[in-house]
């Protein structure tokens, strides 16, 4: 086995996560271990906790009982995540990248934006308004944003129920080629 | 004088831009435009965190700010007046029957309107934005810049209403200012004082800006939010 990479958030280790809203138990004791590297998928019936799981994951939710550790945790939140409902800030598509760069602290927001989307094959709609775009549109600058972020773990909530087909998707989705196993990100698919 | 030349004189004070006339107009815009500029930078902050903060009292301040949207003007100029006045906690200023006194009437007047409509506005932005900004750190006070630039067209609206509220009280100012001509009197004091007194072509003229200035102000107001309906969806 190789050595262990201090500096990665992963591996996750989840345990004894359960979440309360209202006095219903929504989910109930779940643990498990995310490795370094793939692409984990969660499936599940509608309403059985695959998107509260990637939420409590990612920090926006706080659990009511067990944790979820990082292997480091450094400054700066370095996994991101892409909704099944895509949330498009009032600003032009490539506003919207940058949005999401300068609020993580990251420098040259306006290259790296060109670059993702370039990545995911929105350079032509750059200027448009996000808004205005179509929901596949929407869903591919959701994840082009999440990409720019260069997270070491994404979660992708439903991420291609927007689409017309998984197909552009899958061809857009893998780690930027000559990374480094340190850097080489995983793509948590909920199916 | 019969309303109709009443009508021909007011309308020639109006193209013949009457110096009087002009002045009177130029105070009224003066005084009103500070006092939004004024509410705004006040308003729009504190409308933006009552949108996200949450604390214990905070409904109550909400129901609070939403009823002084109605407050009468006589009696926010009645509230400036004794704090102005030569024994109130502001007296040594010496603002009492100035236009400074008369912006701050009227930025209270514009304040409660600015900050429940940006709250609205704001709130609703953050229960769409909510999980995207958290997601990126962007919590609490940390969110408002960008909540605040995404409701833009929305809040260039709030403005614009507080601006017609402004333009067109006369309770606060007259108390406030006094109504002294050539220094305190504007379009709504002069209408008042013209109208009493007989003098109806200025009362009418001024009564003509007047409502020009309100329809100018809802054209703007329909423009930003067409203008936002296109750029930003």
């Amino acid at each position: 086995m190789a050595m262990r990479d201090i500096t990665s958030i992963l591996p996750l280790s989840v345990g004894g996560l359960s979440f309360e809203a209202d006095g219903k138990r929504l989910l109930d004791d779940v643990s498990f271990t995310l490795p370094k590297g793939g692409v984990t998928a969660i499936i599940g019936p509608n309403g059985a906790g695959k998107s509260l799981t990637l939420r409590l994951c990612h920090g926006l939710l706080a659990p009511c009982a067990g944790s979820v550790r990082w292997q480091t945790d450094t400054g700066r939140r370095r996994h991101a995540m892409v909704f099944q409902r895509p949330v498009m800030l009032r600003r032009s598509a490539r506003a919207n990248i940058m949005h999401a760069l300068s609020a993580v602290g990251m420098t040259e927001a306006a290259s790296r934006a060109d670059a993702a989307l370039a990545r995911f094959g929105l350079a032509a709609l750059a200027e448009r308004p996000a808004r205005l775009m179509s929901g596949g549109e929407q869903q591919r600058l959701a994840i082009a944003r999440a990409w720019a972020l260069e997270p070491e773990l994404l979660f992708l909530d439903e991420p291609s129920s927007q689409c017309s087909s998984m197909s552009p998707l899958r061809s857009s989705i893998p780690a930027r080629p000559g990374r480094s196993s340190r850097s080489s990100r995983r793509w948590r698919r909920k199916a | 004088m019969d309303v109709s030349s009443a009508f021909g004189a007011a309308l020639s004070l109006i193209f013949n831009l009457d110096p009087q006339f002009l002045q009177i107009v130029g105070l009224s815009l003066r005084v009103t435009l500070t006092a939004v500029l004024l509410a705004a930078l006040i308003g729009l902050p504190l409308g933006a965190l009552l949108a996200v903060a949450r604390f214990p009292g905070r409904s109550a301040l909400i129901v609070l700010v939403n009823g002084l949207m109605g407050l009468p003007p006589v009696v926010a100029g009645l509230i400036v007046f004794l704090a102005l006045s030569r024994s109130g906690p502001f007296g040594a200023m010496g603002w009492l029957f100035s236009p400074t006194a008369m912006v701050i009437a009227q930025t209270l007047l514009v304040l409660p309107i600015v900050i429940a409509l940006t709250r609205g506005t704001i709130e609703d932005l953050w229960s769409e934005y909510r999980e995207h900004l958290t997601s990126l750190g962007l919590t609490g006070w940390r969110a408002i810049p960008t909540l605040l630039w995404d409701g833009r067209f929305a809040l260039a609206t709030g403005l614009l209403a507080g601006f017609g509220r402004a333009s067109a009280e006369v309770g606060a100012v007259l108390i406030v200012g006094g109504n002294i001509a050539g220094y305190t009197r504007t379009m709504t004091t002069s209408i008042a004082l013209e109208t009493s007194k007989g003098d109806l072509p200025l009362a009418l003229g001024l009564g003509l800006v007047l409502i020009i200035l309100t329809l100018a102000i809802n054209a703007a107001a329909y423009g930003a939010s067409r203008i936002g309906a296109r750029f930003a969806g």
